[in-house]
């Protein structure tokens, strides 16, 4: 189901579609499976969603990660190697950074005008939940 | 069920102990937390053959469910909540908007790139990510001459083989 959804709708939204077909899924084994016993079809559950979560982490890295867009350039030249500055070249900071933002405008956490980058209220909400993990695991060293 | 709440249980004092030592504080949090959470496993093997003798379990049928209950810790962990722990240290996004928010919701486009990663600008992701490809040994080289390495070539031909058979786009593509 995951893979005819991707193959006709492509990128967009991707954690959105996963977690929608996740959720039909739990909804039709509860109702398939509903004279069993509740716990361990419970137990099960949690199962399937941790299997489903990774299968669809490893895809949001596949299509997110820099460390693969920067080792297909590289891939991509006849000698297969290139200077620091050539990868500047071929996938700058500014291009980066705007594909970024791209992904962010999609899923409304920002909104775009005139060079001018504004947080959402989702976007705000978002921000302050990173802000508490961060301030409750110490963690410092960030980006 | 004993051993899924072994399970939760076990997890919950992970959490509370990684909160409490402040686990993400070092110059690695991702890899401090991992390793954190590795060591904690055997407070649930602990927990679990405690469950075992107190509620004098048949061992060998009880093995195959702490087994299970060892694989359900660690997918809590790396399915779950390692990417809440990912998106507050290293995502892209998560830092773009706690700048915005610091800065009163706007930034200029230009004054944000500059401002990321504390200062250290927004080339500071490109230089970590080429960082840990060098680490990773998928390319070899320095600032002059970054090469791709047998292994690098393997890992992005199955990357672009993945993401095409699923009709999936690459980043900025």
């Amino acid at each position: 189901m995951h893979f005819v959804v991707s193959r006709l709708t492509g990128s967009n939204l991707f954690m959105l579609k996963g977690l929608f077909i996740l959720a039909i899924g739990l909804i039709v084994s509860l109702f398939i499976f509903k004279n069993y016993n509740l716990i361990p079809l419970f137990i099960h559950s949690i199962f399937v969603i941790i299997l489903w979560n990774s299968f669809l982490i490893f895809f949001i890295n596949l299509q997110n990660s820099i460390s693969f867009r920067i080792l297909r350039e590289v891939e991509m030249v006849a000698l297969k190697s290139m200077s620091i500055d050539e990868i500047e070249k071929v996938y700058p900071d500014l291009k980066s950074f705007e594909d970024r933002l791209e992904m962010m405008k999609q899923n409304q956490f920002i909104i775009e005008a005139k060079s001018q980058i504004q947080i959402t209220k989702k976007g705000k909400n978002f921000s302050q939940f990173i802000i508490l993990f961060r301030k409750l695991f110490g963690i410092e060293n960030f980006g | 069920m004993i051993f899924f709440i072994t399970v939760l249980l076990a997890y919950t004092f992970f959490i509370f102990f990684s909160v409490i030592l402040k686990v993400g504080k070092g110059n690695t949090p991702i890899t401090s937390f991992n390793q954190f959470h590795l060591k904690f496993s055997a407070t649930y093997v602990g927990l679990a053959i405690a469950a075992i003798f107190y509620f004098e379990l048949e061992i060998l049928s009880s093995l195959i469910d702490i087994i299970l209950g060892l694989f359900l810790y660690f997918g809590i962990h790396y399915a779950i909540f390692l990417n809440f722990f990912s998106l507050a240290q290293r995502s892209i996004s998560s830092a773009i908007l706690i700048l915005l928010l610091e800065n009163s919701g706007t930034l200029a486009e230009e004054e944000c790139m500059k401002k990321y990663a504390n200062g250290k600008g927004f080339s500071y992701i490109k230089k970590s990510r080429i960082e840990d490809m060098l680490n990773l040994g998928w390319i070899n080289g320095d600032d002059q001459k970054y090469s791709i390495t047998s292994k690098g070539q393997k890992v992005i031909r199955l990357v672009r083989f993945i993401l095409k058979f699923w009709g999936l786009r690459q980043l900025g593509k």
